[in-house]
């Protein structure tokens, strides 16, 4: 019963989280901010 | 004003998340296009690329040996990017069993990892697979078979989520992955899927072409490109990979973030997917995949459009999109309490 109501309830943040998504993922490749799987580090000018 | 942008961005949503599969199945009805799947033994070098897997490196490498296929034509190829917390020294225990390794001292990312281990793939075809999912006894066969069809390029399997009972996952995040393996079913019946899964796909070795450094979803690149040269890129989910759901939604969310950025990139990298004489799949990509760019800020303007109207059934619809941001509200709140964990 409690995992029924938390599915219930977690749905409507689910989608919102989903949807927020995107918009972070324009941000962070607007930003060129690497977001593999795992990233090459990044090289240091010195 | 307020109303046409209202209806614009209501049809919108509507279409991505049911128009679009409601149009893939009449499309399926109409002009289907089946593969013509045939047994056979043709020699294949699964690449694994792996940076810090100490935990999965055992599982998956005996996982690669229990696998149904003639020893002889398997060739497994695994390149490590530059693993610091004892990958290689594990791996180096099956160097002697058939295993090959790359080894990159410096790290340099997944698709460099990736094109190192194609480097020294031998085989007609190549399989990708991740560190962390397991692969099905037959899903090696059930991928070749379907290269017996000459039109076929790329050959994607299917990820099966299971939950903390080992059971196929069916609610939230496996919800969602049960609707995309639908629609993926349904596009490649068609012609082509737009995008493999990472963990289980297949294609013609002759057909890859290195990818650019710091690319980051592979699994939509190395297809896509297939598909632009001509030959198909199809699902099949008799060739199965399992895996574990995420525990919460915020970890699901980040791999979404990287899964969306990825997408991003690729428009970016690849315009001719966006111009439709070009990419024989254009309707596909840009509902699939550009019409889950795009649905977050038809969300935002169907509310604000909703605020200037406020009279009948638009009253209603407000105070439906009110109710549901609450909701989100207290779902954000149950999980920063830490209860999904416990549940």
């Amino acid at each position: 019963m409690k995992r029924t109501l938390l599915k219930v309830i977690l749905l409507p943040y689910i989608f919102v989280l989903m949807n927020w998504a995107p918009v972070a993922g324009l941000y962070y490749f607007a930003r060129g901010r690497s977001l593999g799987i795992w990233s090459p580090v990044p090289v240091r000018h010195t | 004003m307020a109303e046409i942008l209202f209806w614009t961005a209501f049809s919108c949503i509507v279409y991505v998340y049911a128009g679009y599969p409601l149009l893939l199945m009449l499309w399926r009805k109409l002009f289907r296009r089946p593969v013509h799947k045939q047994y056979q033994e043709l020699s294949v070098s699964l690449v694994i690329a792996m940076h810090n897997e100490r935990k999965n490196v055992r599982a998956k490498i005996q996982n690669c040996f229990d696998l149904d296929y003639p020893a002889d034509k398997l060739h497994v190829i695994v390149s490590l990017d530059a693993p610091s917390d004892g990958t290689d020294a594990l791996l180096m225990e099956y160097a002697e069993q058939g295993v090959d390794v790359v080894y990159c001292p410096v790290r340099r990312g997944k698709a460099e990892a990736l094109n190192c281990g194609l480097a020294i793939a031998r085989g007609e075809i190549v399989m990708f697979a991740d560190a962390e999912q397991r692969l099905e006894k037959s899903a090696v066969r059930e991928l070749v078979a379907n290269f017996a069809d000459e039109s076929v390029g790329a050959v994607s399997g299917a990820l099966v989520l299971l939950d903390t009972q080992a059971n196929e996952a069916s609610d939230g995040v496996g919800l969602y992955w049960r609707y995309e393996k639908k629609l993926r079913a349904m596009e490649s019946d068609i012609h082509s899927v737009p995008g493999a899964t990472g963990a289980i796909y297949a294609i013609r070795r002759e057909l890859f072409t290195p990818l650019p450094a710091g690319t980051i979803l592979d699994d939509v690149l190395v297809p896509m490109r297939i598909v632009l040269g001509g030959k198909r890129a199809i699902f099949d989910p008799s060739a199965r990979a399992y895996g574990f759901v995420t525990q919460t939604p915020d970890l699901e969310y980040e791999k979404k973030k990287r899964t969306l950025t990825g997408n991003y990139q690729l428009f970016a990298e690849m315009p001719e997917l966006l111009v439709p004489w070009h990419n024989p799949i254009f309707v596909q990509l840009v509902s699939h995949k550009l019409g889950r760019l795009i649905v977050p800020y038809c969300l935002v303007i169907l509310f604000v459009a909703n605020l200037f109207l406020l009279n009948g059934l638009y009253r209603i619809a407000l105070v439906l999109q009110v109710m549901w941001y609450l909701m989100a509200c207290v779902g954000w709140w149950v999980t920063q309490r830490g209860e999904v964990s416990r549940a």
